[in-house]
């Protein structure tokens, strides 16, 4: 297998603070890999570590095989897309998108070329004399793609490159930023904490918390088989069980968790057999989210769990309202126990 | 639906809105302030008008009497002046002699920015981009302590430090550097017996006192640099000094010309420093200072102080073209 990017035990203190703890994992050539985490969990560090921005405190980090602990950015093969897109404010659309071949000395000719095709791959031919201080900010976002990708890296690194867009936009610019990894083949490394994002987007994903990474995986497998109860909590919705709620239901000692889309509610004669959970519970607020609705149900003696179901009229759930008993019930396949 | 608000509710609600309207009508210090609330451009107006006057009268008006002075001429036998409109004065400010006054005023005005710009860029640039906490409170102490004690004393103390028994001179001998300082000082125009006593000691002096003025606004220019617009171009591929060169530069070179408008200008008018350091040739200032003092020659005085008005207009317009006020 190729690597496109490696951390070998890679730590990263300031001062006291440790924003990596010895972190090890490798991106492969070619994959969308992203990195998902609360802010201050170490997934920007990561990302300027290969960047080359900041180097590490300890440990190795290789970039397509080589060590890249003496190479300064500037000879890295490997362009980022900044969180605040970092355009220069006093050059226009074109001095910007042609910055970097003009740095390394590429003829006019080529580099105006380069720029044309690039400004056509983001779709802004129509601008290349504005300012960026002209630009709206889904515009911005596209030229600083466009200026990264002109360098024609090996490894894009983006960094939250979505955050100040609309929802709306930001959708868009998701499927855009997907088709274009296909369409380019290279290696995307992108930060993000947004786990819609970061499950709709990426081959694999780390999940990082506190300067460590707890799970990587396919988003399907981080999804359906969440490494830890932070994982669960953290990307999607889940229920979570503590052990003593998960004895009284399913008889299990163990803590578990449930996607609230993986309970419903059954008639009140249901009982529990071998593959399914019931609990007698009240429903404590309905909230309408169009498609869908989300229930807030309290069980077992002040847990409340929350159910999410699709909006059918005909449907038990369509019938309930706050302050009235129900039933939930689950399979068990569906919920995920944890070891700790 | 059940309904929500209580009967008591709604009470509580009628009482509040009653006592509003009630408020105001009681005194006459309420019916003022909301008078004036309403018509925020009268507020205005009554806020801008004394500095507006303070600057319109006084200022402009001081301004524009000076300029019509210029226009005045001097009986030579008599030293009256003659109130009458008349291109004399100038036609002897454009007299050879007067000539080098102001040459020699703008030639060190320009060297003493130029020389500031190249000295204050470090500076700055360190206390903008590596000096944090206490490292930065103490720069800027530093720059700004010379500014709290008096120009006077600070001009003298340099006289003593630069004169031929001062204490540069004690140090170049004891670092046996004197050969040093004497092929200065043997230079043409610029030397002299000390550095007390020749332009290069005015320069010195000059770009000492006004450090200050060309630090801040640079510091400041580079303080609102994004350091993600650095590591963008270094990531881009641009080594460290091409990086400064495309862009912490160009975007730092506002607050640069913003400096020197401060230390341009005040070079140009001032008169202490090279009436105590330098050789005893006249600067502008002294040549206005002299000429409505002593000679009693207030229309030529008048016409020499047009002159930096004349050369900043000059410098103010280049330096907008050059982006220097969207530093300030």
């Amino acid at each position: 297998m190729d690597f496109a990017v490696r951390f070998e035990d890679v730590c990263r203190y300031y001062g006291k603070v440790r924003a990596l703890d010895k972190v090890s994992f490798e991106v492969t050539d070619g994959e969308f890999f992203s990195m998902l985490g609360p802010s201050g969990s170490g997934k920007t560090t990561s990302l300027r570590l290969i960047a080359g921005f900041e180097n590490a405190t300890a440990g190795k980090i290789f970039i397509h095989g080589q060590e890249a602990r003496d190479v300064p950015p500037y000879e890295r093969n490997v362009n980022t897309v900044f969180q605040d897109y970092a355009l220069f404010p006093h050059m226009t659309v074109l001095e910007n998108v042609t910055y970097g071949l003009k740095v390394k000395g590429v003829d006019r000719k080529t580099y105006t070329r380069r720029a044309n095709e690039m400004l056509a791959l983001v779709k802004l031919e129509d601008m290349p004399a504005r300012r960026p201080g002209q630009l709206s900010g889904g515009q911005r976002q596209r030229i600083a793609l466009a200026r990264a990708l002109i360098n024609e890296p090996r490894v894009l690194l983006l960094d939250e490159p979505l955050g100040a867009l609309d929802l709306k936009l930001r959708k868009q610019m998701q499927v855009e930023l997907k088709a274009l990894q296909r369409q380019l083949g290279i290696t995307f490394i992108y930060v993000t904490h947004d786990q819609d994002e970061a499950l709709s987007m990426s081959d694999r994903l780390a999940v990082f918390r506190d300067g460590r990474i707890e799970q990587i995986d396919t988003p399907a497998a981080i999804y359906e088989t969440p490494a830890s109860r932070f994982v669960a909590d953290f990307v999607g919705n889940a229920n979570v069980l503590g052990k003593s709620l998960a004895v009284a239901l399913t008889g299990v000692s163990q803590a578990c968790a449930i996607r609230p889309e993986k309970l419903f509610f059954a008639s009140g004669n249901a009982s529990p057999d071998e593959d399914l959970v019931t609990a007698p519970g009240k429903v404590i607020d309905v909230h309408y989210h169009g498609a869908s609705s989300r229930f807030t149900v309290e069980v077992g003696g002040g847990h409340q769990l929350i159910l999410i179901q699709p909006n059918d009229e005909n449907s038990r759930a369509a019938a309930l309202t706050p302050d009235q008993s129900c039933v939930i019930a689950w399979r068990r396949k569906d919920a995920h126990y944890f070891a700790t | 639906m059940p309904t929500i608000s209580p009967p008591e509710d709604r009470t509580t609600h009628h009482a509040a809105g009653d006592r509003i309207p009630s408020l105001p009508p009681t005194s006459l210090v309420g019916r003022v302030s909301t008078f004036l609330y309403h018509h925020p451009l009268l507020l205005l107006l009554l806020f801008l008008i004394p500095p507006l006057l303070w600057l319109g009268v006084i200022y402009l008006g001081a301004l524009g009497a000076l300029l019509m002075q210029s226009f005045f001429s001097i009986d030579e036998f008599s030293g009256v002046i003659n109130r009458e409109f008349t291109l004399r004065t100038y036609v002897e400010l454009f007299t050879p002699a007067n000539m080098d006054i102001v040459l020699r005023t703008v030639l060190m005005a320009g060297a003493v920015t130029l020389a500031s710009a190249l000295i204050a860029f470090p500076i700055a640039y360190y206390m903008a981009r590596y000096a944090r906490g206490r490292v930065k409170a103490l720069l800027y102490l530093a720059v700004m302590l010379p500014l709290w004690s008096s120009y006077l004393v600070r001009v003298y103390s340099w006289k003593l430090i630069l004169a031929r028994e001062g204490i540069l001179n004690w140090a170049f001998a004891k670092l046996h550097l004197l050969w040093l300082m004497d092929a200065v000082l043997a230079l043409p125009v610029v030397g002299g017996t000390s550095l007390s006593v020749s332009y290069l000691g005015t320069f010195l002096v000059f770009m000492y006192i006004w450090m200050p003025y060309m630090i801040l606004p640079i510091q400041a220019a580079l303080e609102r640099v994004p350091v993600s617009l650095i590591e963008a171009a270094s990531d881009l591929g641009a080594r460290p000094g091409v990086a400064f060169r495309t862009v912490i530069l160009p975007l730092a070179f506002p607050g640069v010309v913003a400096g020197s408008i401060f230390t341009f200008s005040l070079t140009l008018g001032d008169y202490i420093i090279p009436g105590i350091i330098g050789s005893s040739r006249f600067f502008i200032g002294q040549a206005v200072y002299s000429h409505q003092g002593l000679a009693g020659n207030i229309p030529l005085a008048a016409a020499f102080s047009v002159v930096p008005i004349v050369i900043m207009a000059f410098y103010l317009s280049a330096a907008k073209k050059l982006g220097a006020f969207d530093a300030l």
